[in-house]
């Protein structure tokens, strides 16, 4: 019972100081400190972004001799850097591309973190074990090309898999989730076992709803890393260009124009193709967020009501 | 509650008791096992190129044995001691200011009361957190040149103008790097201490504001123990990652004048290996491998001191 | 468990998506006889085409047939995304996946290669199906150098390389504000000031004047003419309140190791290098590195130098606080094609209203050091321009299928006709002779082709590929391949002051600079890791040190302070390159 409450309503201070008549001084002071300082971070990690943004709408001749933060468009108002990576409609097969990437991964992704990580969360006796074998990865590799004969002999070269498989077991999510199994309360696992129900039963009906505030924040690194990924594209599937992602799309675009300059007649709107790509690649991300995590925010507090 | 968990102490079971109790969950850990094998722990055959004179084209098997000689070489390197003296400091920068951070600002995220405030805030703190780190150098590198604008504002405030990237006294190079992954990370890094604070539970605040207990006092009282174990989880990892990762955007920020702090045992190894026009894999791979080994040796050492003086909590 | 359910779901649709699509890669090559692979370090913009297959004159070739049998044949270009070739190469190399041609820019040698059974030695393949590039070999020395290898005791062809008709211009090299010359400089001998000017406004490179340098002619020569000139640089700063800029620049460490200003004061780079004698020599410790160092330590004391040069870490050479450069507040450094003339005009009534930028070649030390260090052409150049393009191997394995027809399709841009489809591309003339599609040529605005045939005869690009600022020339013509590449023959349609800046570019040759030369493809795996292990260490000191010398911070006249740095350099035991590399330039020391 009481878990429900818990999971209802996410914002407890709220609740807690509308029940507290008067706020001391001291709360006050408190209160102003904390709005300031986060506003000053707000601030300060909006700044580049907000550089980036106006630099790739504005002239590029202008821009190359502007120092110091674009806080407008410097010179004339232009929209020439998004033509030049418009301009190549493959552009837009990056896009579904990384789609598929991103759902694929982070569905299988996550099913693995959560199913080890209940797995290393429960007291076996190879728990320790289990934890080591996963970790050492994180600190030892043995480098791109060993990588790339096991994923050949497998036959995933050139192919989708490449891309989706081998960033599934990411030990980082593995121990988050291990964590967050382990911090549901010990009654109810045990409640759930006592019922007779089974482990898989247990951590997917029980437990994973307790778990799932961690686990969506898996699930916000896993899209993003995915996301952003194209070292994995490059070397598996470097002449499939139907398969590229969108950020090696990007890089391919920006490699072009890297040398613009040497041009005896430069078009300098090449210029901003370098701050346009950024905009591109990051804007839809970045504007779904919000969406995203109220969704992930509401499953999780529906997950809790019926758990 | 995290404590309740830890104190409870698993009675002797054999083996063929595990086994029996506990086969299910092992099934449900080999998948990510067998992926990890085959994907991670057969590639490793690769570290083999920490003791040859590795060439791609004779292959991890048939490339010349040079033993230890590797190792020699880059123990022995004229830079090498003052490039582990920046990384360790550099390290413990980061472990310590680096890692706080954005707990802290989990923690004031959580004292906000307006909750539309709070999501935009959050929501602009990710940003940095999509910048490439070429980016981030490069607008870096501007905004502390010698007429850039974080230059001028510390010039306000009293410092000598100056580039500051160029300056070579301690620990400044390092303080600047570091604040320079906090910037990157904080919102990112926060996220999941916002989503361990809403779990705590309204019920131990609620008794709390009853008792009288101040806002501050609640949150160092109740909410830190409560994700404790949280955050024991992230500094022991941290502590293994912040030897061996992410240096390499070093490279964009430092000069010759300021190898003295600024050189890490990466960036060390990466101009000896392939600084002089050739490419020197074998060398990179047995720094890789000195990395890890400090890495793992780090990462077993917190843990096992974590375990010892922090409440049990540790991360295995 | 909604949650969950959902997540499920999701992956589950994911994976479906997944297998839908993933079936729809690929795709059957049309029923050729003969189709071969050929790995390219890199291809055209992909704005125009993003498979290298599409570009027209590759088009035209293979609608033509090739070899006795008159067959047809079919090419599959590889291409790794940027910035990933030595990832790609690597994994291939690895991996064995060899094709059947492979452009060799981050391959490793070819006699290397060989003795490692990469590749195949093309000796018999070429006198059978190559006449024209096998008769270039037999005349043209560089190409030689390049692609004729000793193997046991017999020279073997074991590469086909492009060649240059002459020394192609290459797109960056020094250059200095003339309009500044003009404004405020004085003739040497008679006193009288200078005239100069636009005589179009609208044209960048329409520019006249009556500059005479203390040398005598019309171009900086001497070091004592890049002198003369930051006294009048200086002049020209004061007179329009620049106050925080300089005369000139100089790359971050102090030096380029690959040459450039360093080796103007005799032969000498601060590392190995081939003098003129053929001799190897180390330049860190020598009198000509000394007395390179006294002038720019001079320069740095003067203003004249970037006071802050060692902390441009993050610029390329050629890009050198390109903001200030660009705001018309330097007055010479190294820059691109795109800053000369009138170009770098913001026509905002900055500092740059008015400006002429003119190339000018290295110049001689005439001021510096003792007498071996003076009057010495300059020795070793930066990147710079080469007889020879770029080089292909044949890897093992291609020899499984008939070579011939695709060895006489190469061999064939060797030819006169072959070269200018090289260098020039098809006409559309000639593609609808085939019966192939010229909407290519319209779509770009060269309904006519790339070129029309002068009044000299030689090949004059027509202007729209002369002013293209991205690649329209590489997309249209097939110079990706290896072949005979026309220089001369081409008139570029550049203006003529254009043309002086870029030919002073390539007035000096790299003559010295012996990483990458053909002596290096010689050297066994062993030695060139033990020279390139030696070569950090010693640029490790190099870059760390050097600019102390240049600001002061040691005394370059001090001869304790220059012993210390020699005794220092000796240390690295710098020796034994020598000892590792003569063998191999007594073997070939032909560079350039």
């Amino acid at each position: 019972m009481s878990l429900r409450k818990k999971k209802i309503d996410v914002n407890d201070d709220k609740r807690i100081s509308s029940m507290v008549e008067h706020p001391s001084f001291g709360d006050r002071v408190v209160d102003v400190i904390v709005i300031l300082v986060c506003g000053l971070v707000a601030f300060c990690s909006l700044v580049p972004m907000w550089h980036v943004l106006m630099s790739s709408l504005s002239d590029g001749k202008t821009l190359l001799t502007n120092s110091g933060v674009a806080w407008l468009p410097v010179g004339e108002f232009t929209l020439e850097g998004y033509k030049h990576i418009f301009n190549d409609s493959s552009i837009l097969t990056g896009y579904i591309n990384t789609i598929i990437y991103t759902a694929a991964s982070t569905a299988l992704g996550f099913f693995i973190a959560v199913t080890a990580g209940y797995a290393m969360s429960r007291d076996t006796k190879l728990k320790g074990i289990m934890i080591m074998v996963m970790m050492l990865p994180m600190l030892f590799g043995g480098g791109m090309v060993p990588t790339y004969m096991v994923i050949r002999k497998l036959g995933w070269v050139g192919t989708r898999w490449a891309l989706i498989i081998p960033g599934c077991t990411n030990a980082m999510f593995m121990v988050m989730m291990m964590n967050a199994f382990n911090s549901v309360p010990k009654e109810m696992y045990e409640a759930a076992r006592i019922d007779g129900a089974g482990h898989f039963r247990t951590m997917s009906r029980i437990m994973l709803p307790q778990a799932m505030n961690l686990g969506s924040v898996i699930i916000l690194n896993s899209v993003v890393g995915q996301w952003n990924s194209w070292l994995q594209a490059s070397i598996y599937v470097p002449n499939k260009r139907n398969l590229w992602p969108l950020q090696l799309f990007i890089r391919e675009i920006t490699a072009n124009n890297e040398n613009f300059l040497q041009s005896s007649n430069p078009d300098y709107s090449r210029y901003l193709i370098r701050y346009a790509v950024i905009v591109a690649a990051t804007l839809p991300i970045i504007v779904l967020f919000p969406f995203f995590q109220d969704k992930l925010e509401k499953g999780v507090i529906a997950g809790g009501i019926k758990g | 509650m995290a404590r309740e968990k830890n104190q409870y102490k698993p009675p002797k079971v054999t083996w063929k008791q595990d086994a029996k109790r506990n086969w299910s969950v092992y099934a449900m850990y080999l998948p990510a096992f067998v992926m990890t094998v085959v994907l991670s722990y057969i590639p490793m055959f690769g570290i083999i190129m920490a003791f040859e004179d590795y060439e791609v084209r004779k292959g991890f098997f048939g490339s010349r044995w040079v033993g230890l000689e590797h190792f020699r070489t880059l123990f022995t390197g004229p830079d090498f001691l003052g490039a582990l003296r920046n990384t360790v400091c550099i390290m413990l920068i980061k472990c310590t200011l680096g890692f706080v951070a954005p707990i802290l600002f989990a923690f004031f995220l959580s004292m906000l009361k307006s909750r539309k405030y709070k999501r935009t805030v959050q929501t602009m703190s990710y940003l940095p957190n999509f910048v490439a780190a070429v980016v981030v150098t490069s607008l870096l590198v501007e905004f502390l040149a010698k007429d850039g604008p974080l230059t001028m504002l510390l010039t306000k405030l009293g410092a000598e103008n100056q580039n500051w990237l160029a300056n070579n006294k301690i620990p400044v190079f390092w303080i600047i790097y570091v604040l320079m992954g906090v910037w990157q990370g904080i919102g990112w890094g926060s996220i999941m201490y916002v989503a361990s604070i809403a779990t705590v539970s309204g019920d131990l605040h609620e008794a709390a504001a009853i008792d009288g207990a101040s806002r501050l006092q609640r949150m160092t009282k109740i909410t830190l123990p409560c994700i404790m174990p949280m955050i024991v989880m992230m500094f022991v990892l941290n502590v293994g990652l912040s030897f061996s990762v992410g240096y390499d955007s070093i490279l964009l920020l430092y000069m010759p004048s300021t190898y003295n702090v600024a050189d890490t045992v990466y960036t060390y190894t990466y101009r000896m290996a392939f600084g002089g026009g050739g490419n020197n894999y074998g060398l990179s791979a047995a720094s890789g491998l000195f990395q890890s080994i400090v890495a793992t040796t780090l990462l077993i050492g917190s843990n096992t001191l974590s375990k010892k003086f922090g409440d049990g909590h540790s991360l295995f | 468990m909604k949650g969950f359910k959902k997540w499920a779901l999701a992956a589950a649709a994911g994976l479906t998506a997944l297998f839908l699509t993933g079936c729809g890669g690929g795709g059957g090559s049309a029923s050729v006889e003969h189709t071969y692979s050929i790995w390219l370090y890199n291809a055209q913009d992909a704005s125009f085409y993003t498979d290298y297959a599409e570009n027209p004159t590759i088009q035209y070739l293979l609608s033509k047939t090739w070899g006795e049998n008159e067959d047809t044949i079919a090419l599959e270009f590889q291409v790794p995304p940027a910035g990933s070739q030595q990832n790609n190469y690597e994994t291939m190399i690895a991996t064995g996946d060899f094709p059947t041609l492979m452009q060799n820019s981050v391959a490793d040698a070819p006699p290397r290669m060989l003795e490692s059974e990469m590749i195949l030695d093309i000796t018999e393949l070429v006198e059978q199906y190559m006449p024209n590039y096998y008769n270039l070999l037999q005349t043209n020395e560089a190409l030689r150098n390049k692609a004729v290898f000793p193997v046991d005791g017999q020279d073997r062809i074991l590469a086909i390389y492009g060649a240059n008709e002459d020394y192609p211009y290459y797109f960056s090299g020094t250059m200095y504000r003339r309009d500044w010359i003009v404004k405020y400089g004085k003739n040497p001998q008679t006193g009288a000031s200078f005239t100069g000017g636009y005589t179009d406004p609208n044209d960048v490179d329409s520019w006249v004047d009556d500059v005479v340098f203390p040398s005598g002619g019309t171009d900086p020569v001497y070091i004592s003419d890049w002198e003369w000139m930051f006294e009048i640089f200086t002049e020209a700063m004061a007179d329009l309140g620049i106050t925080d800029s300089y005369c000139t620049s100089m790359y971050y460490p102090g030096y380029m190791w690959s040459g450039g200003l360093c080796s103007c004061f005799g032969e000498a780079i601060p590392i190995w290098y081939k003098g003129s004698d053929d001799i190897v020599r180390f330049g860190g410790d020598s009198e000509s590195m000394r007395a390179y160092l006294q002038c720019l330590n001079n320069w740095y004391e003067k203003g004249w130098l970037d006071q802050d040069f060692n902390e441009r870490t993050a610029d390329i050479f050629y890009a050198i606080d390109d903001t200030n450069k660009r705001l018309g507040r330097v007055g010479l450094w190294i820059g691109t094609q795109g800053e000369l003339g009138g170009r770098l005009d913001m026509h905002d009534g900055g500092l740059t209203e008015g400006i002429y930028v003119a190339g000018c070649a290295w110049p001689i030390n005439d001021v510096y050091g003792d007498e071996s260090c003076k009057n010495v052409e300059p020795w070793c150049t930066p990147g710079g321009s080469s007889l020879v393009g770029t080089g292909f191997l044949v890897m093992e394995g291609a020899d499984e299928k008939d070579l011939g027809p695709l060895l006489a399709m190469l061999d064939y841009l060797y030819t006169e006709e072959g070269a200018l489809l090289h260098t020039l591309g098809a006409t559309p003339a000639q593609m609808e002779e085939a019966g192939l599609d010229t909407s290519f040529y319209e779509k770009n605005g060269i309904a006519e082709g790339t070129y029309t045939i002068g009044e000299d005869g030689r090949y004059k690009k027509v202007s729209a590929i002369t002013n293209d600022a991205g690649g329209l020339l590489t997309a249209s013509c097939c110079d990706k391949l290896p072949g005979y590449t026309l220089v001369s023959s081409v008139d570029e349609g550049y203006a003529e002051t254009y043309e002086n800046s870029m030919k002073a570019w390539v007035k000096y040759v790299n003559k010295g600079q012996i990483w990458g030369s053909d002596a290096f493809s010689l050297m066994s795996s062993e030695d060139m890791s033990a020279v390139g292990d030696l070569q950090s260490k010693v640029l490790n000191y190099l870059e760390q040190h050097t600019y102390e010398f240049i600001k002061g911070i040691t005394d370059i006249d001090s001869d304790e302070d220059w012993g210390n740095w020699c005794t220092m350099l000796r240390k690295f035991n710098y020796q034994k390159g020598i000892d590792l590399l003569q063998p191999y330039i007594d073997m070939n020391p032909f560079i350039g």
